[in-house]
């Protein structure tokens, strides 16, 4: 499994949610209410694996939809790493 | 494929699905389980000013002006709390569920009969919970009748059906980046 950075934005509308932003490939930011034991170390969430790829991008699919209404963004491949990787 | 009353208290014993605090014997009925209400509920703050929406804006910040427009309720707080005729909350599950141990899993969540003869429904046009969700379900209660209806926090609100996809969505199967080194 791999995981993203993100930007905590802050507390969403209930006590075990956060807003977080990712980054996109283009640098715009998408905004996701996740719940607070999705962020790991302070700054990463878990995304399954890549779901497409495309010179240094990669097509992921975040755990839920974004306040755009998107699932999927494409993002650099530095911002992701594989779990394992970062728990080591 | 839904799953029956069996294979949900299965997925459960195995740990493939997670639902934390996991739900008693009586919860269960042949294809669905129970979730209870959060104490905690967002109530749309009545404002007399002119307002709108603008969720299609580029950028807009949908979660500040919903936090603007709403308050953070504790209604165990309250001596009651009652849902006035046509009135939208937004509020939460008490139970975590977490599906990311089975990529193929994926839940609705519904109403349950007994509340909607009152008028209560329980979400609007979003009951699907998708493979790999992890959280508290947040739920869009309106009362679509025109009596208030008291909401007590561990009240039985909602039901969950669980599904299995046919296949692995793509973000769960790692075939086509096996063996990359970068990911």
């Amino acid at each position: 499994m791999s995981r993203i950075r993100v930007d905590v934005l802050g507390e969403g509308q209930h006590p075990s949610e956060r807003m977080i932003a990712v980054t996109t490939a283009s640098g715009t930011r998408e905004n996701v209410m996740v719940d607070r034991r999705s962020i790991r170390n302070n700054n990463e969430i878990e995304i399954g694996y890549p779901v497409a790829s495309e010179g240094d991008r990669y097509l992921i699919e975040l755990p839920r939809e974004t306040t755009t209404g998107q699932w999927r963004v494409w993002v650099k491949q530095s911002d992701v790493f594989e779990s394992e990787k970062l728990l080591a | 494929m839904i799953l029956t009353d069996r294979e949900i208290k299965l997925a459960l014993e195995k740990e493939t699905l997670i639902i934390d605090p996991r739900p008693t014997d009586i919860a269960f009925a042949s294809t669905s389980v129970d979730l209870t209400l959060d104490p905690i509920i967002s109530e749309f703050v009545e404002k007399k000013t002119d307002r709108h929406f603008d969720p299609g804006r580029q950028g807009y910040p949908l979660n500040d002006v919903l936090k603007e427009e709403t308050k953070q309720i504790d209604i165990s707080k309250l001596e009651r709390y009652e849902l006035a005729p046509h009135k939208l909350i937004l509020a939460w599950t008490t139970e975590y569920v977490d599906l990311r141990s089975s990529p193929r899993l994926a839940a609705r969540v519904e109403g349950k009969s007994s509340l909607g003869r009152l008028g209560l429904g329980v979400h609007i046009t979003a009951p699907t919970i998708h493979a790999g969700f992890e959280g508290q379900i947040q739920l869009e209660i309106i009362n679509h009748g025109h009596i208030p209806i008291r909401l007590r926090p561990g009240m039985r609100i909602c039901q969950l059906i669980f599904e299995q996809t046919l296949g692995t969505p793509e973000k769960g199967y790692r075939g086509q980046f096996a063996g990359q080194k970068s990911v």
